[in-house]
């Protein structure tokens, strides 16, 4: 649907939607997405609550809530192969090892009665098991035991976490916030992945444990040989991090560009809103420009534009039909009729 | 965060609250009569010469708060008076009888657990399905009833009319009692090699045990079955998923595990109901308990007994909820940091 | 406060929704209608005198004449059950009242303050919470005799610990909160703090609690019944005719079982009517 298909894309998105059932009526979450992700890049998805983006992470690792999610249509093609074809089990195969997924509270994400040590050796354990098909059992060798137990140890080190040995052997609920979130980083890399998904991984932390974090991503990204899925409604997290940045809105990309080009040559007007919604601190403004509107009812279908309603530049045309994400200018993709 | 302060900290506790038992205990022996020689000995303080000693000994003539330093004195040496109805020192009475009562819990337990766990489970994995709801029925129907209900009820499906098991007693009549090691009738018959000893023993031991069992595994099942409903749904299982974990590994080492932790809280609720309920099992069964004695004592009006016996309970109780207590911070870590 | 009472009328409607609810209700109800009725009008309501022998065969089975049946002196089981109905339900009643108010008392007290006070209250509930219920009301029976009166003033010392102790941590929880500091602040009298504030919130929590435990007293009061610590023969009681009828267990199995199933309903209706009581509360802090 319009995205450049390049020779080492490891995820390809073609045409997601996703329905939710709830008690309210059936909620589009996802509506027709594309997106592509480059082997080594970190693509950022950036969108406000209710814009699909978590909706996107769960389902390209399969872990959509099956009820209530329910007609998942289209493609999610992960080094060639559509995921969405796959039966359970096989799916789970690539969990872990293949993509991984990291979420937003990490001191609900880790399991509070084991030590952050025995996780990562579970992952650990998990990889080493599907390396070797033959031995699929659990069975440690002491040799094997100690060698993991280095391993966790040296995951521990490589997102920069000071006393690992110390660290390995703690409970979630003994460290902080930052600790926990690099634990699941660690825990995430240690299987190795291609793709990492990272669901909003530092909106629970302080403003300077957040750049520690998004750097040390960014660092790891290329000693680990894996690309990133950044998930977050953060658009200055987004630029600090991200190669190319997706804009989100009711359930579908509206824009996408590499992300200098993005910050400083907006198309969409709502990335436009976005950017004039950060507070500059310059003298010359008075008020906080926010976006007009209310917030999107995912339970209606659409024949118009869905962000009409609120846009600035709204024309007749965009209440007829719907645009569609089309390259703009080489590689600044856009859904919208000004452009068209 | 460490078990071993933990541990001793509990049990401080526990001590001090052993010594208010000791309190009520000694209040209400001094509220039975104004003579405090009947606390002691009941109807046997006419016999001059036993009174004579217990005077002396504990220092009955002195004023209360000296009485009840040898009060506490004479329960750490085991002393615990003289029982009339059954001609022998409480303390024996209770050596005697405490050991079958044992048995009882000791396999109560064990079927609260056996019935309870696995309910719970199914309940969880077939949730709102007649499944759910008949193992619901089920056990409200067990906690509902009270203590006699059960037993009775027992007797008449398993004895009277499908002929399966005994009516009472701890043995057959006519079954060799084996010879007492450790005193208890079952391990010592296992000891002593005498098998048909043991499955009578065992035979008589079970409709006891299930009454009681059938009665408090409810708790059990409720509490697990919601337990694993709200942990299944918990982030940290959404990320052993992504982990990529089996399913199986998924819902016994992560989410039972954790689920099981709010399961240990209810052991002070089952103890306490096996303490209470055994009174009555033990006399419809007409198992030779501390139950049975207690009932006995009851009639007889055997104060020393009556007392004695309710310390007893109580020490088991604390104990039972110390061991509980530390069970839950050997499963839940958080706890041991307060 | 029209709040209030729209929040309580949805709280009705939810409450009655439910199946257990409405379940538990009929059985409590039918049981409170028949145990005043009778404490009203005695002996009138029930077809044959409970205590007069010999109104029909010894033992017969139950039958239109006798819906329970008869016992071993020839007295109408049904009659008997019926007129026992306000023992239990009113020394149920009774202690859960009088433990309700003792516990928010006491614990309101401890947890809102803190402090030394709730050092003891706490102490002194682990104490009792040692001894179990039933063995202390026997001991207490074996001292000052039996008798429904005397039962009841055994319970009613021995059954406040979990009130306190859910009152105390209600209140320990809502003192922290800074809607307390503001009124602290502003000048509001404590007392008006703690009725306005405290009690609502305690008030909840106990309430579910109180209805599911009518139907522990019942049992435990059945219990003391059967050991013959209540009222004493030829007046009825659920336990003690257990007691009396479980000879007969093979003979006329009616006897003991009646009783013991109608102990039964009562706890199940309260039970019903807790759990649904809860649930309610639940979902309603959640909406």
């Amino acid at each position: 649907m319009g995205v450049q298909t390049l020779a080492e894309d490891i995820l390809k998105v073609s045409g997601l939607s996703v329905n939710y059932e709830s008690s309210q009526g059936t909620v589009h979450a996802l509506e027709s997405v594309s997106i592509a992700i480059e082997s080594r890049s970190l693509i950022a998805v950036v969108g406000e609550s209710g814009s699909g983006k978590s909706t996107l992470g769960l389902a390209v690792i399969g872990l959509l809530p099956s009820p209530p999610a329910k007609d998942i249509t289209g493609k999610v093609e992960y080094k060639g192969v559509n995921l969405l074809e796959l039966d359970k089990e096989s799916i789970r195969s690539y969990r872990g090892t293949e993509i991984a997924m990291i979420f937003q509270e990490p001191i609900t994400s880790l399991n509070p009665v084991y030590k952050v040590g025995t996780q990562i050796e579970e992952a650990i354990r998990i990889r080493d098991a599907r390396k070797t098909d033959t031995s699929k059992s659990e069975n440690p060798r002491k040799n094997e035991a100690h060698e993991r137990r280095d391993e966790v140890i040296s995951s521990l080190k490589r997102v920069r976490i000071p006393d690992p040995e110390n660290v390995a052997d703690r409970y979630p609920f003994e460290l902080s916030g930052g600790m926990r979130q690099r634990v699941m980083i660690a825990m995430a890399l240690s299987q190795k992945p291609s793709l990492l998904i990272a669901d909003e991984p530092t909106t629970a932390l302080d403003v300077t444990t957040q750049a520690e974090v998004l750097k040390l991503m960014r660092n790891l990204m290329n000693e680990v040989d894996t690309s990133i899925l950044l998930i977050t409604h953060d658009l200055a997290v987004a630029s600090q991090v991200a190669d190319r940045v997706a804009v989100m809105y009711g359930g579908q990309i509206v824009e996408e560009a590499e992300v200098n080009e993005l910050f400083s040559q907006p198309l969409h007007p709502y990335t436009n809103g976005l950017l004039s919604c950060i507070p500059t601190g310059s003298k010359k403004e008075t008020r906080l420009k926010p976006i007009l509107g209310n917030v999107l009812d995912l339970r209606e279908t659409y024949a118009y534009c869905k962000f009409a309603p609120r846009c600035p530049f709204v024309k007749d045309k965009c209440w007829a039909s719907k645009p569609d994400l089309k390259p703009s200018k080489g590689e600044h993709l856009v859904a919208c009729f000004l452009y068209e | 965060m460490n078990l071993g302060v933990f541990v001793l900290r509990r049990l401080g506790l526990a001590v001090f609250v052993l010594l208010g038992v000791a309190v009520i205990t000694f209040t209400l022996s001094h509220l039975v009569s104004s003579n405090p020689l009947v606390a002691w000995l009941g109807r046997a303080s006419g016999n001059s010469a036993l009174a004579a000693e217990y005077v002396q000994k504990y220092h009955l003539n002195d004023p209360l708060y000296v009485q009840f330093g040898y009060y506490l004195y004479a329960l750490l040496h085991g002393d615990l008076g003289f029982s009339v109805f059954k001609g022998e020192p409480v303390s024996e009475a209770l050596l005697q009888t405490l050991p079958y009562t044992l048995q009882i819990a000791f396999f109560a337990i064990l079927l609260t657990l056996a019935i309870g766990i696995p309910l719970g489970v199914l309940a969880a994995r077939y949730q709102h399905t007649v499944v759910d709801y008949s193992i619901s029925g089920f056990y409200l129907a067990g906690i509902a009833s009270p203590y006699f209900l059960l037993a009775l009820f027992l007797l008449v499906i398993l004895t009277y009319t499908l002929h399966l098991l005994p009516s009472g007693g701890a043995f057959s009549p006519g079954i060799q009692t084996p010879y007492p090691i450790t005193n208890f009738p079952l391990i010592d018959s296992l000891l002593e090699g005498r098998w048909s000893t043991f499955t009578d023993g065992l035979a008589h031991v079970v409709m006891p045990s299930l009454a009681l069992a059938l009665g408090i595994f409810g708790y059990i099942t409720r509490v697990l079955r919601a337990s694993i409903l709200d942990v299944l749904h918990a982030n940290y299982i959404r990320t052993a998923r992504a982990k990529g974990v089996d399913e199986t590994t998924l819902f016994f080492r992560h989410a039972l595990r954790n689920a099981s932790i709010p399961v240990v809280t209810l052991a002070s609720i089952v103890v306490t109901w096996l303490v209470t309920g055994t009174l009555f099992v033990e006399v419809i069964f007409a198992y030779p308990g501390v139950g049975q004695y207690a009932v006995q004592a009851l009639s007889n009006l055997d104060y020393p007994s009556m007392l004695a016996i309710t310390l007893v309970l109580a020490v088991i109780i604390v104990l039972s909820n110390l061991t509980a207590d530390v069970l839950y911070a050997v499963v839940n870590p958080e706890i041991r940091l307060r | 406060m029209t709040g209030g009472t729209q929040q309580s009328k949805r709280f009705l409607r939810m409450f009655l929704t439910r199946n257990e609810a409405r379940l538990g209700l009929t059985i409590v109800i039918v049981f409170l209608v028949v145990a005043f009725t009778v404490a009203i009008a005695g002996n009138s309501v029930v077809p044959y005198d409970p205590i007069q022998q010999d109104v029909g065969p010894i033992l017969a089975a139950p039958s239109a004449a006798h819906l329970f049946g008869t016992d071993n002196l020839g007295r109408d089981v049904f009659s008997r059950i019926v007129v026992a109905t306000p023992n239990d339900l009113l020394v149920s009643v009774i202690v859960i009242s009088s433990s309700f108010l003792v516990g928010i008392v006491l614990g309101g007290v401890a947890g809102y303050w803190g402090g030394i006070l709730d050092e003891i209250l706490m102490r002194s509930t682990d104490v009792i919470f040692a001894i179990p219920a039933l063995v202390l009301a026997m001991s207490i029976a074996v001292i000052l005799g039996p008798g429904l009166v005397h039962m009841t003033y055994a319970l009613m010392i021995i059954w406040w610990p979990p009130y306190a102790r859910l009152a105390r941590g209600e209140a320990l929880q809502v003192s922290q909160k800074n809607f307390i500091e503001a009124a602290k602040t502003s000048g509001t009298k404590t007392l008006t703090i703690l009725r306005r504030h405290l009690t609502p919130n305690i008030l909840n929590a106990m309430l579910a609690y109180a209805t599911l435990d009518i139907g522990t007293v019942v049992v435990v009061y059945a219990g003391l019944s059967y050991l013959g610590l209540s009222v004493q023969p030829p007046t009825p009681d659920w336990g003690a005719m257990v007691n009396a009828y479980q000879d007969y267990l093979v003979s006329a199995p009616w006897l003991p079982l009646f009783p013991a199933f109608i102990i039964a309903a009562v706890v199940i209706g309260f039970s019903l009517l807790g759990n649904a009581l809860r649930d309610t509360i639940e979902a309603q802090s959640i909406s």
